[in-house]
C-alpha cells in the first residue's frame, strides 16, 4: 500500500505544485494584460471582475495585440495622409512664390509708375518707373508718407476715399523740372473687402500734353487759314481799286497840297493792307498744301540768298549777323517756304534787338534731321507768352505794325514738312529758334 | 439615397459589466469586424452602463482609426462607433 500512497501523495504533491505554475501563469497573463490596459489608457483588472479561465478564455493579450494592429495601420496611414498634405502644401507654396516673382516681374516692368500705400498713406513698395519719373530713389520713397512725394495728390485723396482716374498733378522733379503727371488712385482690399491701402499709379504725361497743345494749334492754324484765304481774295480786288484811284488823284494836278497828303496817306495805308492781305494769303498757301511743290534743297544755299535780303536793315540798325554753317544733307521741301521760314526767323530777331546787337544763324546735321538755329541777344520773351508766339495773328508790336502771322507761317511750315519747331529764351539774354527738319530721301551733301 | 445612410449595426449589450473587461470585449468586437466597419456599412453599437467605459472606448477607438460618438439612453450610454469619414 506503500506504494500507492507514495504514488497518490506524489502526484498530489505533483498537481499542487502545477496548479502552483498555473496560478503563477494566470498572474502572469493578468499581469501583462494589466500592463497592456494601461498602455490603452484604462484601469487594471479587478480580481474579482473575472477569474483565471474566464480571462484565460477571453485571450486578453490577442484582442490588445489584434487592436495595436489596427492602431498602427491608422497611424501609419495618417502619416501617409501627413505627408501627402505636406507636399500638396509645398506645391502650393512654390506656385505662389512663382505667381509672386511673376507678378514681381510685370510690376517692375510696367512703363507707369506704380506706389503701394498703407492705410496711413505711407509708401509700402514702389516700382522702377516711379524712380524715374520721381526721380526718387526706391530706399528714398519707402516709409514716407504720401504727402511728400504728391503733396498735390494729398489733399485731393483726403476729399475723395474712392477710386480715383486720370487725376493731374503737377510734380516737381529734383532738377526743378515741373513734371505734369496724370494718376490713377484705386483702393486696396483684402478678400473680406477690408481697407489694406491704395495703390498709386502715374505716368509723365508732360510730352503728351505738350502734343496735344501742338494739336490743337495746327487745328486751329487750318481753320484760320482757310477764312483768311477767303477773307484775302475778297479783300484784294476792292483794295486795287482804292490803290487805283488813289494814284489817279495824285496825278490831278488840281488838287491842293492838303488834299495830295490825304491821297498819299491813303495810297499808303492801301500798300499796309495790301502787306497784310499777302502775309494772309502766304499764311491760307502753308496751310493749304496742294499747292507745294516738294524738291532736295540745301538749306545752307537758302539761307545765303536770303540773308542778303536784311543787309541794309542790319548795318542800318548795327546788328551783326554771324553764319555758322555745317555741311548738310539736302531735304525735301518747297525752297520758298524755306526761304519764308529764314527770312521770317531773321525778321523776328531783328525786331526782337531792335538795333545794336548780334544774330547768330547756325545748321548742324543731327542723326536723320537738320537743325537751323537763329539765335539773337534780344530782350527775350516772357515765359507768360512763350506759348503763344506761334498763334497766328498773335503780336506783341503795336497795332498795325505787325500782322502776327510771321511765326505762325513758320510753324506751319515746318510742321507740314514733318519736322519741329522750339524757342528758348531767357528774359534779358536773347531768344534761340530751334528748328528741326528730316532729311530728304536721297542725302546728299553739298559743302558749305 | 446617399450610401451612408443604409447602415447596419451590430448591437453589442455590456450592460452590467465593469471597466477594463468592457473594454476588452468591445476591442474584441472592433478586431472581429473590423471590414464590415471599415467599409463604413456597419456601425457598432455598444450599451454600457459603465460610466468610465464611455471614457476609455471611445478613446481607443478613436486611437484605431474610428469615429466614436456617446448618447445617453434613459438608464444606460450607447457608443456608437464607425469609419471615420474623409
Amino acid at each position: 500500500m506503500d506504494k500507492p500512497d507514495g504514488d497518490l501523495s506524489a502526484m498530489a504533491a505533483r498537481c499542487s505544485e502545477l496548479e502552483a505554475e498555473n496560478r503563477a501563469y494566470a498572474r502572469y497573463i493578468r499581469d501583462k494584460t494589466n500592463q497592456l490596459l494601461e498602455i490603452m489608457g484604462t484601469r487594471t483588472l479587478e480580481p474579482d471582475e473575472l477569474d483565471d479561465r474566464a480571462l484565460i478564455e477571453l485571450d486578453p493579450i490577442g484582442i490588445v495585440a489584434q487592436s495595436f494592429r489596427q492602431i498602427i495601420n491608422h497611424l501609419n496611414r495618417t502619416i501617409d495622409e501627413l505627408q501627402q498634405a505636406r507636399a500638396g502644401e509645398r506645391e502650393l507654396q512654390e506656385f505662389y512664390l512663382t505667381e509672386k516673382m511673376k507678378l514681381a516681374t510685370v510690376i517692375e516692368s510696367l512703363s507707369e509708375g506704380l506706389l503701394v500705400l498703407d492705410e496711413h498713406n505711407r509708401v509700402l513698395s514702389c516700382n522702377r518707373a516711379a524712380d524715374e519719373i520721381t526721380t526718387w530713389l526706391a530706399t528714398e520713397m519707402l516709409g514716407q508718407p504720401l504727402e511728400a512725394l504728391f503733396p498735390e495728390l494729398q489733399g485731393k485723396l483726403s476729399q475723395d476715399a474712392e477710386d480715383m482716374q486720370n487725376l493731374e498733378i503737377l510734380f516737381r522733379t529734383r532738377q526743378g523740372r515741373d513734371r505734369l503727371l496724370s494718376a490713377n488712385v484705386g483702393q486696396l482690399r483684402d478678400s473680406e473687402g477690408r481697407r489694406l491701402g491704395r495703390v498709386v499709379t502715374f505716368r509723365d504725361s508732360t510730352e503728351e500734353k505738350r502734343r496735344a497743345e501742338l494739336y490743337h494749334r495746327t487745328e486751329k492754324l487750318a481753320a484760320i487759314g482757310q477764312l483768311s484765304a477767303g477773307v484775302a481774295h475778297e479783300l484784294n480786288t476792292p483794295l486795287g481799286s482804292v490803290l487805283g484811284y488813289a494814284r489817279l488823284l495824285l496825278k490831278d494836278k488840281t488838287l491842293n497840297q492838303t488834299q495830295r497828303v490825304w491821297a498819299e496817306i491813303i495810297a499808303e495805308q492801301v500798300k499796309k493792307s495790301s502787306s497784310i492781305i499777302q502775309g494772309l494769303l502766304r499764311f491760307a498757301r502753308q496751310a493749304n498744301p496742294v499747292r507745294r511743290s516738294l524738291e532736295p534743297c540745301s538749306l545752307n544755299d537758302i539761307i545765303r540768298q536770303t540773308l542778303p535780303l536784311l543787309a541794309t536793315e542790319m548795318t542800318k540798325r548795327k546788328i551783326a549777323l554771324v553764319e555758322d554753317l555745317h555741311s548738310l544733307p539736302t531735304i525735301l521741301a518747297d525752297p520758298r517756304e524755306l526761304e519764308q521760314v529764314v527770312l521770317n526767323l531773321a525778321l523776328n530777331a531783328l525786331q526782337a534787338i531792335g538795333s545794336k546787337g548780334r544774330i547768330r544763324i547756325l545748321t548742324r546735321h543731327a542723326g536723320s534731321r537738320v537743325v537751323l538755329k537763329v539765335e539773337d541777344d534780344g530782350p527775350g520773351i516772357p515765359e507768360s507768352i512763350r506759348s503763344r508766339i506761334f498763334d497766328p495773328f498773335y503780336t506783341t508790336k503795336p497795332v498795325g505794325e505787325g500782322t502776327g502771322l510771321g511765326l505762325s507761317i513758320c510753324s506751319g511750315i515746318v510742321s507740314d514738312l514733318g519736322g519741329a519747331i522750339d524757342v528758348l529764351s531767357t528774359e534779358g539774354e536773347g531768344t534761340t529758334f530751334v528748328v528741326s527738319l528730316p532729311m530728304g530721301e536721297n542725302p546728299s551733301r553739298n559743302g558749305h | 439615397m446617399e450610401s451612408r445612410e443604409i447602415v447596419e449595426t451590430i448591437d453589442l449589450n455590456i450592460l452590467g459589466q465593469v471597466c477594463p473587461a468592457c473594454l476588452l470585449v468591445v476591442l474584441k468586437a472592433l478586431n472581429d469586424h473590423e471590414e464590415r466597419l471599415r467599409s463604413g456599412k456597419t456601425r457598432l453599437v455598444v450599451r454600457t452602463d459603465h460610466r468610465d467605459s464611455t471614457r476609455t472606448v471611445p478613446e481607443s477607438a478613436r486611437k484605431m482609426g474610428y469615429e466614436a460618438q456617446v448618447r445617453k439612453v434613459d438608464t444606460y450610454y450607447e457608443i456608437s462607433i464607425g469609419r471615420k469619414d474623409g
